[in-house]
This record gives structure tokens, C-alpha cells and sequence, in this order.
């Protein structure tokens, strides 16, 4: 099937991420879904063809790791469809997002400058932390996994984390160092590498990372192309009691649960059937997902 | 609405504050869009498209963007008649709104059988669905087969009391003696158009865009076509239209409302904005209310031509 060439899950490349951000996380509790007209307060490129834009809520905006915004371009009809966006770090008042320019959409965003307004709707879908939960889970050891576009949602999970003195293990992958501009500021979370290529940490992918330090009872938070969770479930299947939790993408038509473009085959007791990634996910149990 | 204009209109036997409605497979089950608007401004909304039992729809990719509108082929996917009434219709019930429950099924039995389930659960009316583009069997197999829709009228009208509308497709020609057939035999309202079959292809993959290869073209790019279909049929039949395609605000709904609709659908409207059906409601009254139009009747077919 074909991957949705506007949908940006923040990119590899978290350069100069937020280094004046270090106030505590939003609140556990997600806020109510609601559309806002928020303001640009930075747009920039970031890398090649790798933008980041902060923006200024307007009104309380609370939001959680995984969690993403849907976004109204611009006012005419080109592109038609609002385009969703994983949300990279938020406080109450302002969120940032890291978009990879592809499509209408994307380069429609990068001609959006200090001031202007942002209609968006959010914060949408479930959360990672909605499958983090209980005492096992809490003395279970944890894996923080990006890959290629999927680096934002994880990385705002690997600062709620810190935020908590939760200690976990971050691996983010790339095609090359080129890619990985962010490196400082992932490896001051701990962060290891893998690259394709070898310019930066470990030559080959993160599921090789993963395998050399992967326990029983462990769980794994992903995000990233399919290929990557094929791989990371490989490793998953030589140990005990794994649990992934995946965020996934598919295109989206209203981002709202409504139109039911959006379809995941998700496994039930007598088969399958088609959830909604934007409502229902984007994170699912890697376990219930169908390849 | 404000006292000082009159924006009601009635669709059959349903009476509606306003003539805007919502298009079936583009709101849910409504309560998705609660969170945007107040349902009560609407006129009426209407279902996604339900089965006698749940259907699940077609393999991703599912829907694409075009320009000034979508593509789509979800393949009918919804939770059937009965887990509507169980789980999603009391919670509409809260809204003073009449909710329409858009039908369809693969075989005239099926369409009977899921008018007669929905009989008396205050339904106000159902939209009968003989257009989908992206299904094989029933959708627009139908569209244009006089017997089918002889017989599915026949039948829901035995099983079910209340207004029944035939939502017509634009695929299958001119409509005009589809619409009277349709009247001939019970249909108290027609809505047209539904979507028109059409393609995205990804060059480099050399690929259609979507999995089912065709789909449903909505959008503002349609909505030339769907005011030429109500307008030529509103001249061929008496009883009234919904017209539905591409429209985005209250100016769209007026052209239509013109052209000789009694009431408007919007659909793919809300995916870009949720709250567009609530404003296009409230910008008709402002319009009205700055034109002095004191009642809602006097634009309905008040094209000069």
C-alpha cells in the first residue's frame, strides 16, 4: 500500500531542538480535542528539506506523547485536506512540530512566517503512555525507537520519560549522519545510532541495536517506516514477554474519525478488522496489527 | 434561528429548522463532530451508509487527495443497522435534530430488511443509497435498473412509515426519468448527486492511488455537475431535492437552494472543517437576513432563466 506522502512524523533531523525548553512536561492527562487558531512563532529549515515549526497555541493546549495535530494548510482548496503532524513537545501555551517537505502541504508550510495564523485541531489520537501502565509496566525496561520520519513523537516520549526519572534505552536510526543533524540533542537524552551507511553509530539498523541489548519482559515504543517494526518485532520474537507499542501512519481524510480513510487491519477473536489509525491509534499493540 | 427570518423547510415529513443537512459517510455517526459544533444548528443529519449487518470496508489505500477535492473508496465500512440503534442512535436522540439513517444492501432484501429494523426506533426518515460507486454488487448496479428500484420502494414502503429519500448517482446519464420513476413509485425526496467515478494515479509508481483503482470524486470540483443534475431535475419531478456535491459554505448552499433544491447536504466539507455544516447554516440566515429574504421559499427555484 502507499504511504501517505503529506503525513510527517517529525523527521530524523531534531536540530537545535528546543534547548530552552526544559520546563516540566504537559499534563498526563490529555486536553480536550478542540480546534485552535494558533500563531507561527518560528519556521525554519532545520536541514535539507527538514523544517521546524513552534507555534503558539492561543488557548491551554495539553497534550501527550504520540499525539498529533491536524493542520489547515492554507484557505484555498490546494492542498484540500488538512495534514497531520505528530507533535514533537508541547507545553500549555505553544507545541512545536518537524515536518520533511514532500508534497503540496509541506511546501505550502514553509512559506508560513513569524505571525501568521495556524488553524489546527488537536490534540488527536491516543497516546503512548495509554499502553504504559501498571506496576509491571512501570518495572518492565524500556525501549525509545525512531526511525527515519517517526524521531518526533519518540522524542517527545524520551523527554516526558526524563522528565519522570524513567530510565530507558533510546535508539534512533537513520540513512546517514547528514540525516541525524539533531545527534547532540538526542545524545543528551542517551541516544544510540545506527545509520545505513555508518557515518554515524552503529553501521546497519536500529533492530541491531536492539537485539544486543534487548531483555525478557521488556517494552519497546516505536515509530518509524513498517519495515522497522517488521525488524523490531524479529527481535521482539527471540525473547520473552515483549511488548511493542507502534505508532503507525496511513492517509488520512478528516483526522477526526469520521471518514474512515485512515484503515489498519487490526487481528480479532474470529479474523480482522479495520480500525481508524487517526482515532483509534496512531499507536497500536504491534501484536494485534496484520502485516 | 433568530425569529426574524423563516429557514425552515420540510423534506417529506420531516420538518427541519434550516435546510442543511449532512452528507451520509462524511459525519459518522454525528457524535464524531460534537466536539466542533452544536449538532442542534443543523437541519438534519444523515448517517454513514448502514447494512443489515456490519461490512468491513475496503483494504487502504483508501482515499486521496485531487484537486479541490477527494477520491474516495471506503467500501461502505460501517457497524450495521443494529449496533446503530444499540449504541450510536440514543446518543443522538439528545439532539434536537431529525437524524436520517442512510441504507443500502447487495439485494432488495437487504435494503428491506434494514428499513424495517430501523421502523420505529425515531428515525425521522432514511436516504436509500442506490449510487456507491466503490461497492460491486448493489450500489450502482441499481442506480439505473427500474425494477430494482421499484422493487426496494415497494418494500421499504411496506416495512417502513416515515420519509424515505433515494439518493441518486450521476454515473448512470441524465437523471430525469430516474427521478420520476423514483417518484412514480412512493419516493418522497430525492438527493443528488452522489459522487462521480473517478481516478488518481501515481506516476513514478505507475499505480492508482487508491486500492479499489476507482473512486467516489467529491469536493468543490463537482459542484458544476451537481447543480446542472438539480437543476434539470428539479424541472422533471414535484417532489423535493437535497442537493449534495462540493459544497463548502452558505454561498454554495444558496446556488443550490437556486437551483432548486429544497435542502442542501455538505460532505466533504467537514473533513476540512468540521464545523462547516453549522456555518453554512448560520451564514444562509445572515444572507437572508441582509437580502431581507423573510422566508426561505422565496430563493428555493428562484433561478432567473
Amino acid at each position: 500500500m502507499f504511504r501517505d506522502k503529506e503525513r510527517n512524523n517529525g523527521a530524523a533531523v531534531l536540530n537545535m531542538y528546543i534547548n530552552n525548553r526544559d520546563e516540566p512536561m504537559a499534563c498526563p492527562k490529555a486536553g480536550r480535542i478542540m480546534r485552535y487558531i494558533g500563531k507561527v512563532m518560528k519556521n525554519k529549515e532545520i536541514a535539507d528539506n527538514i523544517w521546524r515549526m513552534d507555534i503558539a497555541t492561543g488557548r491551554i493546549f495539553k497534550s501527550l506523547p504520540g499525539q498529533f495535530i491536524n493542520v489547515l494548510v492554507n484557505g484555498a482548496y490546494e492542498p484540500f485536506l488538512r495534514k497531520p503532524f505528530s507533535i514533537c513537545n508541547a507545553t500549555n501555551n505553544s507545541l512545536t512540530i518537524i515536518y520533511k517537505v514532500i508534497g503540496k502541504g509541506t511546501k505550502a508550510m514553509t512559506v508560513k512566517k513569524k505571525g501568521d495564523r495556524l488553524d489546527f485541531i488537536g490534540p488527536l489520537g491516543v497516546s503512548y503512555l495509554d499502553f504504559y501502565s501498571g506496576p509491571a509496566a512501570q518495572r518492565s525496561k524500556l525501549f525509545l525507537i525512531g526511525g527515519g520520519t517517526g524521531a518526533a513523537s519518540v522524542f517527545y516520549l524520551a523527554k516526558y520519560f526524563r522528565s519522570k526519572k524513567i530510565k530507558f534505552t533510546f535508539i534512533q536510526g537513520a540513512r546517514c549522519k547528514a540525516q541525524m543533524v539533531a545527534a547532540s540533542e538526542f545524545k543528551k537524552l542517551g541516544c544510540l545510532f545506527a545509520t545505513d551507511d555508518g557515518t554515524l553509530g552503529k553501521k546497519g539498523f536500529v533492530s541491531d541495536l536492539l537485539k544486543d541489548r534487548l531483555e525478557d519482559n521488556s517494552i519497546i515504543f516505536a515509530c518509524g517506516p513498517k519495515p522497522m517494526f517488521r525488524a523490531i518485532k524479529a527481535a521482539a520474537d527471540e525473547k520473552k514477554n515483549i511488548k511493542v507499542f507502534a505508532s503507525f501512519e496511513e492517509y488520512m481524510g478528516c483526522g477526526i474519525g469520521a471518514c474512515l480513510s485512515c484503515a489498519i487491519e487490526i487481528k480479532t477473536a474470529g479474523g480482522s478488522e479495520y480500525k481508524r489509525v487517526c482515532k483509534d491509534g496512531t499507536v497500536f499493540d504491534l501484536e494485534d496489527v496484520v502485516f | 434561528m433568530t425569529g426574524k427570518v423563516n429557514t425552515s423547510v420540510s423534506i417529506g415529513g420531516i420538518r427541519m429548522k434550516n435546510p442543511v443537512m449532512t452528507a451520509s459517510g462524511t459525519f459518522g455517526y454525528g457524535l464524531e463532530f460534537a466536539e466542533y459544533m452544536d449538532l442542534n444548528n443543523l437541519g438534519a443529519m444523515v448517517t454513514k451508509g448502514l447494512a443489515i449487518k456490519p461490512v468491513r470496508g475496503n483494504p487502504p489505500q483508501r482515499l486521496v487527495e485531487t484537486t479541490a477535492g477527494i477520491i474516495n473508496a471506503i467500501g461502505l465500512q460501517n457497524i450495521g443497522v443494529e449496533a446503530f440503534i444499540k449504541d450510536k442512535l440514543p446518543k443522538l436522540k439528545k439532539y434536537n435534530i431529525p437524524v436520517i439513517a442512510n441504507i443500502y444492501g447487495t439485494s432488495i432484501d437487504e435494503y428491506v430488511a434494514a428499513a424495517a429494523s430501523l421502523s420505529d426506533t425515531g428515525i425521522a426518515g432514511i436516504e436509500v443509497n442506490i449510487s456507491c460507486p466503490n461497492v460491486k454488487k448493489g450500489g450502482l448496479a441499481f442506480a439505473a435498473d427500474r425494477d430494482a428500484i421499484k422493487g426496494i420502494l415497494y418494500g421499504i414502503k411496506k416495512v417502513f412509515s416515515k420519509t424515505v429519500i433515494m439518493k441518486l448517482s450521476p454515473n448512470v446519464g441524465p437523471l430525469e426519468n430516474i427521478a420520476q420513476y423514483c417518484e412514480d413509485n412512493g419516493a418522497d425526496a430525492l438527493s443528488l448527486i452522489n459522487t462521480l467515478v473517478g481516478m488518481a494515479i501515481d506516476l513514478e509508481k505507475r499505480k492508482p492511488c487508491i486500492a479499489n483503482i476507482y473512486g467516489g470524486l467529491s469536493g468543490p470540483a463537482i459542484k458544476p455537475v451537481a447543480l446542472a443534475f438539480v437543476h434539470k431535475v428539479s424541472k422533471a419531478v414535484k417532489i423535493p431535492i437535497i442537493g449534495v456535491g462540493g459544497i463548502m459554505n452558505a454561498r454554495d448552499a444558496l446556488e443550490f437552494l437556486t437551483a432548486g433544491a429544497t435542502a442542501v447536504q455538505l460532505g466533504t466539507a467537514n473533513f476540512r472543517d468540521p464545523a462547516a455544516s453549522e456555518k453554512t447554516a448560520k451564514g444562509i440566515e445572515e444572507y437572508m437576513i441582509k437580502n431581507n429574504i423573510r422566508d426561505i421559499k422565496q430563493i428555493i427555484g428562484s433561478l432567473n432563466c
